[in-house]
């Protein structure tokens, strides 16, 4: 007998398609988790139980009729509230769009889950239109870090990060455009993954940032996210951005160890103003791999300036409707960026997307040379919920453009990558990303993996 | 600085059709200085001339 709760994604599936429990008794049990520690800790915005407990019941009909109902049979899902859901509206964190229509349809990948099996429960917190790192929100709430609420849970795709952190679901979805999957993963302690830039659709996911916007997940353990990957993969013509790959399944290679992959650890930019503990779980999980090289990626701060200025712009030019027509209904932080990005001069942009151009070259070169590169998520632990400087080295500086310094110049060209969890007990988690060649996510899942059945990386359910 | 920043904001944002309140005018001036330092970088950054800017990124 499983604990539904503690359990991963594939015990529940293979629990449920054994007839072991039921999809039903699974469901209940999350939804019954989520009533206890949703007060405290405000993952989600919507929770669908009547919708959920019917799937449920179709998931175990089939069970009960001797067909199989997939890979992730029974599993419960929950999705950052900027995923389509088929009744529901798309609130995207902000308070301008709570008289949007609901959504016709699922989003694409909220629906390859659904055929694969999988439960959804709900819609999650997140900051407002996914521009931000703490999940701070103005509308809907702090999400609190399920590892100590008195801290953020990071963002923007905070209540996702939480939500399984705290074992009110195995898997969630969230969005990655600077870092919003890897920050909030490292800051509760859960496995993100943020696959290459176009491997999974967006259609159905409200945008952000076009030309950076990444979908991806959360899970407590690497298999299970490599599971959902795999069912999520696959061309959409609906997204013009997704490339028509063929599905390059990753859950095979997690068995394969490290053998002959050459790692190694990113120096410069990667290690200025991180804490001392931060390098230190860096450099723990490098020896743990036998990575003993430091490498450059040149001029990432500038790549990091880039992917800021291109946030800005183009967020911008999204929301100039609404700008000019509804000021006063966004978060000012939110609103006050947004608008100065509709001053930012045309020229900054195309330089940066040159320099993007440029930068995914130099990190080319030491993909001739490495498989994966190491590089911590965040300079330190969580921020307390409401603070508003940190340090950086010995610079106070503002919390929420910060936490995603190491984060942004490698979304910027696109890199696949994983965020692990560094077991570190008794003290706030820290992550650190393992960094893949464009479409190597197999080889940065078997990296994650093998550091996860060394007990190097863990996330298991917090409280 | 900071008024110099809020009188640019003024002039510059009815020409893009943004009407903006003194208050919001102060909020854009203060998220100025970051961007525009942000923008200094990528602008300095030595990007060979064959470098081309692309409509659609390729990873």
């Amino acid at each position: 007998m499983i604990d539904p709760i503690s359990a991963s994604a594939a015990a529940i599936a293979a629990a449920v398609r054994s007839g072991a429990t039921s999809a039903v008794a699974v469901t209940r049990a999350h939804l019954d988790h989520i009533e206890a520690r949703e007060p405290a800790l405000n993952c989600f915005t919507t929770v669908l139980a009547e919708r959920a407990l019917a799937v449920a019941r179709t998931v175990d009909a089939v069970v009960a009729a001797g067909r199989d109902p997939g890979p992730l049979a029974g599993v419960p899902f929950a999705v950052k509230d900027l995923f389509d859901i088929a009744g529901v509206t798309t609130l995207a964190g902000s308070r301008i769009r709570r008289d949007a229509p609901p959504a016709a349809q699922d989003a694409t990948i909220v629906a390859r889950l659904s055929a694969a099996g999988a439960v959804l429960l709900g819609a999650q917190v997140m900051d407002e239109f996914a521009y931000g790192f703490t999940t701070e929100n103005a509308h809907y709430g702090a999400t609190r870090n399920p590892r100590d609420p008195a801290h953020v849970a990071g963002g923007s795709s905070g209540g996702s990060a939480a939500s399984v952190a705290a074992g009110m679901v195995p898997l969630a979805l969230g969005t990655d455009t600077n870092g919003s999957i890897r920050v909030p993963a490292a800051f509760c302690g859960v496995f993100g993954l943020k696959p290459t830039y176009g491997r999974l659709s967006r259609s159905g996911v409200f945008p952000f940032v076009d030309s950076l916007d990444h979908a991806g997940a959360f899970a407590r353990s690497v298999p299970d996210l490599a599971l959902a990957y795999d069912v999520m993969q696959g061309p959409d013509p609906s997204d013009p951005v997704q490339v028509a790959r063929p599905v390059e399944p990753a859950s095979e290679a997690l068995a394969s160890g490290i053998d002959g992959l050459h790692i190694a650890t990113l120096g410069g930019w990667f290690r200025e103003g991180a804490e001392a503990a931060t390098l230190e779980a860096v450099d723990r999980v490098a020896a743990a791999l036998g990575a003993r090289d430091s490498v450059e990626l040149p001029e990432a701060a500038r790549a990091r300036a880039a992917a800021f200025c291109i946030t800005a712009a183009e967020g911008a030019a999204l929301h100039l409707p609404t700008l000019r027509s509804r000021p006063d209904e966004y978060d000012p932080a939110t609103r006050d960026r947004l608008l100065a990005g509709a001053l930012l001069p045309g020229s900054v942009v195309v330089q940066a997307q040159r320099l993007r151009r440029w930068f995914r070259e130099q990190a080319a070169r030491l993909f001739a040379q490495y498989d994966v590169l190491l590089a911590p998520a965040t300079p330190g632990t969580a921020p307390l919920v409401g603070q508003a400087t940190m340090m950086l080295g010995d610079r106070e500086v503002p919390v929420r453009p910060n936490l995603g310094l190491y984060t942004q110049p490698l979304s910027f060209i696109g890199l696949p990558i994983v965020c692990v969890p560094v077991a570190r007990p008794g003290a706030l988690p820290l992550g650190v990303q393992i960094v893949a060649a464009p479409w190597a996510e197999a080889t940065a899942l078997r990296v994650a993996a093998w550091l996860e059945r060394r007990g190097v990386v863990a996330a298991p359910v917090a409280g | 600085m900071t008024e110099d920043l809020q009188g640019f904001v003024a002039a510059t944002a009815p020409l893009v059709g943004l009407e903006l309140s003194p208050e919001q005018q102060a909020g854009v001036a203060a998220a100025l200085p970051l961007l525009l330092a942000q923008a200094g970088l990528v602008l300095t950054a030595a990007v060979p001339p064959e470098i081309k800017g692309a409509p659609v990124f390729v990873p």
